[in-house]
Parts: structure tokens; C-alpha cells; sequence
């Protein structure tokens, strides 16, 4: 029986959970062909993560049959002054000189020299690039299809100041090639008014559609869930007040848990008055001119401004700094909470609350909440009323349906999250009978 | 000193046809424990045998964890010295090719390290793509051919294993210095978990877990620039 996977050689009495080392081993093709087809039937119920499987069995492959790169000299012949005065490598000072330490000074002392050059030459090339950039956005050269000009044409109006009239809703783009989705809070003041400096995204197409299922990566590791925790009912303190001991450092200690085993956070999702609020002070405080216009162009007013290059910077600076601050922070690691721009569009959709935990760690979370306050935990997907409507109904089987479909997206995000660090952000919604 | 080194002729493993360097040899360990000691004894030809047996393999993992020619080949040396500096206080406990493979691994990431603080200084540092312009372009689709196990590729499909070849081994370049070292010692330098566990000076369970994550990691990686 292999020791690392509790697979018999004919495949039987296989473990009902795989680990780590037991997917290295099938990847490696360690395992027996009984053992392996083992493996394989049992991640038949997960072909997403048996496809990533062979497909990390081709990337081993593909490495192994990489070619040896080429050595064209002796290394061995340049040492020979070493070789034939051992003792320079003794303490004397002469260990410093070493061809490798020479030879890299050498290359940056030439580096040195033609950096301004370069720079110059760099500096030719960018003027090039934005005068014919700049004749493109006249429409010379214009043969963007219609996706690609309704993108070019939003991005212009960003740029001019005069997108975001609609302070009720974030906007959303996707980046074409990466698939990334951005989002930015539009408003119309001075050139990129509260909006993140890192989300504002070269070329992107906008997306209307609220059926689009927003796949953003938060922080390094963290992926966020299409479908939100609803709590129905009177128990809304009860809950939240369960999740925070979930996840609270003192009470993982308790149960024998690090921390770092189970990391997570909580937090009372920001609110767009919440930001409105911070705007106004911050614009207030900043000196600039024209603060009311400033106000009111977060407020969904026109907001044309003329700045002078100094009132400009100011105002990205403000912009800058005004970065959203997370909502209330209620436990765990607040470097791990949902970002201000999830925070803002989960409340948006109803969601009060967001809970980052360990990806492996939520269905167990969820059936144990559900355990404790019975039926008024229910999974449903925020960002698609199609999807609410196929299951609507208040009868115990509707309600059950979603429960399973719920968990059944869960389960998919877990089974893909085969690495333990992968962490999961889940918007939390309280609704009143 | 150049003429009186012996260069043994025999063929080290997997030279790549028309490659100009010089032949390694393949040293018993009996031999090498041997030269070590007359090493030692102050006998500077013996080190330029253990060298020269091993500076193709000091250098293939210099190059696939730096991937630029010329600071692989300074890191080579800079590996060889600190080979010959350790050489004297080498108590035969482990295994010689595996504390080389170690000195030199470990120069490799103290090197990256350093680089990544410079990188904050300088971003004048010129992009080395031969990695993705291999001149062994034959080569690399005969292994591509060897992977997929099919019939004669065709045009397109030679297109399309070298773009897979090359994404792989982009997103190897991009991995984290920890875990690409993992993977080249695993998959590009064919060494078994115990190996590997000695070079990285970590437990067995440890190079598995690791070893496990790199793999995800990469996949995660390619995945991200095929989106």
C-alpha cells in the first residue's frame, strides 16, 4: 500500500480526501497504474481539478525535456591564476578579485556611460508614441470596431472629467487581454477623482451586464465568491458575532489553531455615504477652489473645473489619499478583508458584511453556522437576478435547491483551491422578515 | 597552468548536438573523495578536475535560475571559488555533487536577492530573451515531439509546443526564487526527493509539500497569461 496515499496497489481502500503529496506522487507518476486510475476516478467528480493535474504533469514534462543550455567556454581555465595560487583564496585580500565581481563592474560602468544616451534616445521614442497616439485619438487613424471605441471613448471621457454622473453605481471594466475586471468609483472631479490610481486600467472594455461574474483577485491570493452568506431574520448579531470568533486570534488559539492556519478577516463593508462623507471632508480640508463644484461632482453634478497644473496635482493628491478606508473592522487580519472596491459593490448588492477565510476552511464554516442557527443561513449569488429568479420560491425544496446550488459553487471554488493559502472573501447580507 | 590541466575526454550526460564547450567527465565518488584529498594536500590540478566535471551542471543551474548568459557564467565562478574556499572543510558526510549543487543553488539566490534590490535602483538592466529565442530550435521541438507522443507535428503544431514550451518556461523565470529552485532541481537536474531535501537543507515532507505548491504556482502562473 503506498504509504503517502492509503491506496491499496489495486486501487482499493483509497482515503475519501487527497492531500498534497498524494497529487505529487499521481503528478509525478509515482503511483501505481491501479492506484492511479484510483485517483483519477475519484477526481472524476472534480475534472477541473484533474485537468489542472495533467496539466501539471505536462509542465513537468515539458521541464524535463528542456534541452541543457550551452556552456561555450571553459570557466574552469579562467580560474587558473587561482588554481595556481591556492592561497589567494585564504585570507588574503586578493579573494575580492573575482572575474565574476570584475567582469559585472565592468558592464556597469558601461552601463553608466550610455545610460544618458539611452535616456534620451527613451525619452525621443515616448514623444513619438504620444504625438501618434494623440493623431490615433483624432480619428486619423481610427479602425476600432464599435467594442473598442465605446472603450476608447470612456476612457477619453475619464480622462476629460466628465464620466461618473452616476455616483449610485461603481463602474466595471474588464481588461481585454488579461480578463481582469477594474473597478473604479466614477466621479467627475479633475482628472481621476476617487478613483485608485492602481485600478485605473489601460484599455478596458466597459461592462454593463450585471450578470457578468466578477472574478477580481483581492491582494495576492485571495479570490472572491459569486455567491453571498444571507441571513434571514433576527440573528444578525448572533452571526456575526459567530463569524468573528471564527476567525479572532485568541479564540483560534483556544481551539489549538495559529493564526496563520487559519487567517482570515472580517469587516462591516463600507458605504457610499460613508465615502461621500470622507470626499466632502477631504475636499474641504485640501484648500482647493471651487469646493462646492468639487462636491457636487461626486454628488453626480457636472463638475467642469479648469485647474491650474498646481490645483491639478493637488487634486490627484487628494485623489490619491482619499483611497477608500475599509469599513468597520471587526476581526482577524485587516490585511486580509475585502477591498474597499468589493466592500463598496457587495453593499451595493445588500451585503453589510465580508468574511475572508482559508478557501478549504468555508463549507465546513457554513455547514456548521447553518448547524447552529438552522434554516435562516442561506447561500445565494449576488450579482445574478436570472439565477435568483430560476430558484425563487419560499417552499422549503426552492430553498433547498439554492442551498445546494450555493454550496455546490463553493465546493467548486474549494476543489480549486487545491493550495491551502488560497483564501475566500464572502459577502455577508443580513435581510429582516 | 592552462597546459597542465588534464581534460579528460569522455561525454558528460544530454550535450545537445553541436555544442562547441569542452567534454565534462563523469567522476566516480571514490575518485572524487580522492581528488578532494589531494586537494587538501595542496594539489591545485585536482580541483580543476573536480571543477571541470561539474562546471556544466554549476552553470545549467545558474542559467535556468538567472536565464542570462553572462551573469550564469560569473555566477559559475563565483560558485567554483566558493566550491574550492569550502573544499578544505568538506567532511566527505554528504555528497560531494550534492554540496556542489548546493553551493552553487545557494549562490544563485543570494545573487537573485541582491538583484531585486538593485532592480529598485536601476531599471537599466537589459532583458535577456535568449531563453525564448533558443537557437536549438530543432532540439526543442524533437522534445516537444518526445512530450506529446505523437505522430510527425505538422507546422502548426510545432508553433504551438513551442509557444507552450515558452510559456512554460516564462512563467519559471517569473516563480519565486524558492520554488523555482525546486522545480529545477526536481525536474531539470533529475534529482530524488532525498536530493533534493539535502541541497535545500530541508526535510523530505518539506521538498514534497514545496515541491507540490511550486507546481501549482506555475500552473497558476501560465494559466494568468494565457487569460
Amino acid at each position: 500500500m503506498s504509504r503517502l496515499t492509503g491506496i491499496e496497489g489495486d486501487g482499493s481502500h483509497m482515503r475519501e480526501v487527497l492531500n498534497e503529496i498524494d497529487l505529487l506522487e499521481f503528478i509525478e507518476d509515482e503511483l501505481s497504474p491501479a492506484q492511479a486510475a484510483a485517483v483519477r476516478e475519484q477526481l472524476s467528480l472534480h475534472p477541473q481539478v484533474l485537468a489542472r493535474l495533467e496539466q501539471m504533469k505536462q509542465d513537468r514534462a515539458i521541464l524535463a525535456a528542456e534541452p541543457e543550455p550551452m556552456l561555450a567556454a571553459d570557466l574552469v581555465a579562467e580560474l587558473e591564476p587561482l588554481l595556481a595560487k591556492p592561497m589567494l583564496l585564504g585570507a588574503s585580500p586578493l579573494k575580492q578579485v573575482r572575474p565574476g565581481v570584475y567582469r559585472a563592474r565592468h558592464r556597469r560602468s558601461f552601463a553608466r556611460r550610455w545610460r544618458p544616451l539611452a535616456m534620451a534616445a527613451g525619452l525621443i521614442m515616448t514623444m513619438g508614441v504620444a504625438i501618434l497616439w494623440g493623431i490615433n485619438e483624432l480619428g486619423i487613424f481610427s479602425t476600432a470596431g464599435d467594442g473598442d471605441r465605446i472603450a476608447a471613448d470612456d476612457a477619453r471621457a475619464r480622462d476629460e472629467g466628465s464620466v461618473g454622473n452616476e455616483v449610485d453605481r461603481l463602474a466595471r471594466g474588464m481588461d481585454s487581454d488579461s480578463g481582469i475586471v477594474h473597478h473604479w468609483l466614477p466621479g467627475s472631479g479633475g482628472d481621476s477623482a476617487m478613483m485608485d490610481d492602481s485600478l485605473t486600467s489601460r484599455d478596458v472594455e466597459i461592462v454593463d451586464d450585471p450578470a457578468v461574474r466578477v472574478t477580481l483577485r483581492s491582494g495576492a491570493e485571495a479570490i472572491e465568491s459569486p455567491v453571498a452568506l444571507v441571513v434571514r431574520g433576527a440573528v444578525a448579531e448572533a452571526v456575526i458575532e459567530r463569524l468573528a470568533t471564527v476567525i479572532d486570534e485568541e479564540a483560534l488559539a483556544a481551539r489549538g489553531q495559529r493564526s496563520a492556519e487559519s487567517a482570515g478577516a472580517l469587516v462591516r463593508n463600507v458605504t457610499y455615504a460613508e465615502v461621500q462623507a470622507a470626499w466632502r471632508e477631504m475636499v474641504a480640508s485640501s484648500g482647493l477652489p471651487q469646493q462646492e463644484q468639487l462636491i457636487a461632482s461626486m454628488n453626480g453634478g457636472s463638475g467642469s473645473h479648469a485647474f491650474t497644473p498646481q490645483q491639478r496635482a493637488t487634486v490627484q493628491r487628494v485623489a490619491r489619499q482619499s483611497t477608500i478606508a475599509l469599513g468597520e473592522h471587526l476581526a482577524g487580519d485587516a490585511a486580509l478583508a475585502a477591498t474597499a472596491e468589493q466592500q463598496l459593490r457587495f453593499g451595493e448588492l445588500g451585503a453589510a458584511h465580508s468574511v475572508t477565510l482559508r478557501a478549504d476552511e468555508v463549507v465546513a464554516l457554513l455547514e456548521s453556522l447553518s448547524a447552529e442557527f438552522g434554516e435562516v443561513i442561506e447561500l445565494e449569488r449576488l450579482d445574478s437576478d436570472a439565477a435568483k429568479d430560476e430558484s425563487s420560491g419560499d417552499d422549503a425544496l426552492a430553498s433547498w435547491r439554492r442551498w445546494r446550488e450555493a454550496i455546490g459553487v463553493l465546493q467548486t471554488i474549494e476543489a480549486a483551491a487545491i493550495d491551502a493559502n488560497v483564501l475566500l472573501v464572502l459577502p455577508v447580507a443580513f435581510q429582516e422578515d | 597552468m592552462a597546459g597542465s590541466i588534464p581534460i579528460p575526454s569522455d561525454e558528460g550526460p544530454r550535450s545537445p548536438p553541436g555544442e562547441s564547450q569542452r567534454p565534462n567527465p563523469l567522476l566516480s565518488p571514490l575518485r572524487e573523495l580522492e581528488l578532494v584529498e589531494e586537494y587538501k594536500r595542496g594539489d591545485a590540478e585536482a580541483v580543476a578536475i573536480l571543477l571541470r566535471a561539474y562546471q556544466r551542471r554549476m552553470y545549467s543551474i545558474c542559467y535556468r535560475m538567472l536565464r542570462n548568459e553572462e551573469d550564469s557564467r560569473d555566477l559559475t565562478q563565483d560558485s567554483m571559488i566558493r566550491v574550492m574556499e569550502g573544499l578544505a572543510g568538506f567532511d566527505s558526510r554528504a555528497r560531494l555533487s550534492t554540496w556542489i549543487v548546493r553551493v552553487t543553488m545557494n549562490c544563485c539566490i543570494s545573487h537573485i536577492r541582491k538583484r531585486k534590490l538593485r532592480t529598485h535602483a536601476s531599471i537599466d538592466q537589459p532583458i535577456d530573451t535568449a531563453g525564448f529565442q533558443d537557437p536549438n530550435a530543432e532540439q526543442i521541438v524533437a522534445s516537444g515531439r518526445s512530450i506529446l507522443e505523437g505522430g510527425e507535428p505538422g507546422p502548426a503544431d510545432r508553433v504551438e509546443m513551442e509557444e507552450t514550451r515558452a510559456a512554460v518556461i516564462r512563467a519559471l523565470d517569473r516563480l519565486d526564487p524558492s520554488m523555482r529552485a525546486v522545480i529545477i532541481l526536481r525536474d531539470m537536474q533529475e534529482l530524488d526527493y532525498q536530493q533534493v531535501a539535502e541541497v535545500l537543507e530541508v526535510p523530505v515532507g518539506t521538498v514534497k509539500s514545496r515541491l507540490f505548491r511550486a507546481r501549482a504556482a506555475l500552473r497558476d502562473l501560465i494559466e494568468a497569461e494565457n487569460q
